[in-house]
């Protein structure tokens, strides 16, 4: 029964993806205010796709520190599986931001801060990965993928504060914002707290299918 | 057994081995990206002088990581102390070092391919298909000149002290005209859209002696 259930995990995933799609195409207003119109649609799959791999970071972050203080490694086996799940995210986020920045700015990549700090945060967490795959079980490999796992979660707000501190062409905080309410109309802002819950379920899934598999296996 | 059946052994090995490897491969190309994060924030080039920047870059990057790539190609022989069992097999010592030149030709030419694509990416350069088709040229004989001496040096300097420092002590300065070669026949390429000249005579014919150099002297390094 139980794995029955983890069988259907993925495709029910998959089909509340495609529901939330349409969704967005039904319900979301076009962008008014930078006008960019149904451009903006992009932003439902890159800003979730950005919080996820920023929350598992800091909880992949805080797993690796709890193995690191109580050496257990079933610990270290959550770490690994929510890193592994927070750099694909990572990457998602890279890719989504990239068609966006063709889209709307005409060039696929800028040097600009929160580009270049998402980009690092996206190799501190494959370095993790490398890692882990080349130490295996090791002692070592645990503890140096534990201890790159921590600063990784130390770069997280950095990435977010990037638009604040620097000048860049990627625009400022629009909900999480130091000076006010969030700035997105009410529509919107549903239809992506529901987008961010999506990648948030396919998220833990995924963690939870790969801490299963390693049990197992 | 022959040459030509020893080095398809070897080079087939190398290759089946990859996919246990595949972590240190990646490890390759993440050190790729770092090098190009690492020059563009130093230098921060501007739109007229990208020209001139971006051979220089995509070069020193691939060459940077890929002789990590090539500083390695022995190493799991003599940690796993199958050397000496290399050595005493009916295998053809040239064929072995001539094995192992090409897989360090195919890691240099893997490694300097993405590295040119995530540059182009990273600075949203276009190419057209002619100067793609150009370059990969330029990368097929810069992989087989800097793959095949620093196999060449691999099997030389095993077994010595210090080994990691003193490779890349031999490798780096008689890689300085591949690299040049390199760097001019980019920026050629580039800037012009040709790729014939004094610069690719020069890696053609470097290339060309690294080559002759692994047949001649491939049997002699082994040799304890």
């Amino acid at each position: 029964m139980k794995n029955q259930s983890k069988k259907w995990i993925l495709p029910a995933w998959f089909i509340t993806l495609i529901l939330v799609d349409f969704g967005i195409l039904y319900w979301s207003p076009p962008d008014a205010a930078q006008n960019m119109g149904t451009r903006v649609y992009m932003m439902y799959m890159h800003v979730p796709f950005a919080w996820t791999s920023f929350l598992m970071t800091v909880l992949g972050a805080l797993a690796a520190g709890i193995y690191l203080w109580k050496k257990e490694n079933d610990w270290e086996r959550t770490s690994r599986a929510i890193i592994e799940v927070a750099a694909v995210s990572a990457f998602l986020t890279l890719m989504t931001g990239s068609v966006w920045g063709k889209i709307t700015w005409g060039t696929w990549w800028v040097w600009d801060a929160r580009l270049t700090t998402m980009l690092i945060l996206f190799l501190l967490l494959c370095a993790y990965l490398i890692v882990r795959d080349m130490h295996g079980s090791s002692y070592e490999g645990k503890k140096t993928g534990s201890i790159i796992a921590v600063i990784a979660a130390l770069n997280v707000p950095i990435v977010h504060l990037s638009v604040n501190y620097w000048r860049t062409l990627h625009q400022g905080s629009t909900i999480f914002r130091q000076e006010g309410p969030p700035k997105i109309d009410s529509d919107m802002f549903v239809i992506l707290l529901t987008c961010f819950g999506v990648v948030l379920w396919w998220a833990f899934s995924c963690v939870k299918l790969r801490l299963s598999g390693s049990k197992n296996g | 057994m022959n040459l030509l059946k020893t080095t398809n052994i070897i080079f087939s090995e190398s290759l089946l081995s990859l996919r246990r490897k595949i972590g240190r491969f990646f490890g390759l190309l993440l050190l790729s990206i770092i090098f190009i994060v690492v020059f563009e924030l130093a230098y921060e080039p501007s739109a007229d002088d990208i020209n001139n920047f971006l051979p220089g870059l995509i070069w020193v990057t691939s060459i940077l990581s890929s002789s990590i790539g090539i500083l390695k190609i022995w190493d799991d022989e003599e940690s796993e102390g199958l050397m000496d069992l290399l050595k005493s097999s009916p295998l053809d010592r040239g064929g072995i070092v001539l094995g192992k030149s090409l897989w360090g030709a195919f890691v240099c030419f893997t490694i300097t391919v993405s590295t040119l694509l995530m540059t182009f990416f990273f600075f949203d350069y276009t190419l057209d298909l002619k100067q793609f088709f150009f370059l990969l040229i330029v990368i097929l004989f810069s992989s087989i000149g800097f793959g095949f001496l620093g196999a060449l040096f691999g099997a030389l300097s095993l077994g010595l002290n210090f080994r990691n420092i003193l490779l890349p002590l031999f490798l780096y300065p008689l890689a300085v005209p591949i690299l040049m070669a390199s760097i001019n026949i980019t920026k050629d390429i580039l800037v012009n859209g040709f790729l014939i000249g004094t610069w690719f005579y020069i890696l053609f014919v470097y290339s060309f002696v690294q080559f002759l150099l692994v047949f001649g002297l491939g049997e002699q390094s082994l040799e304890s």
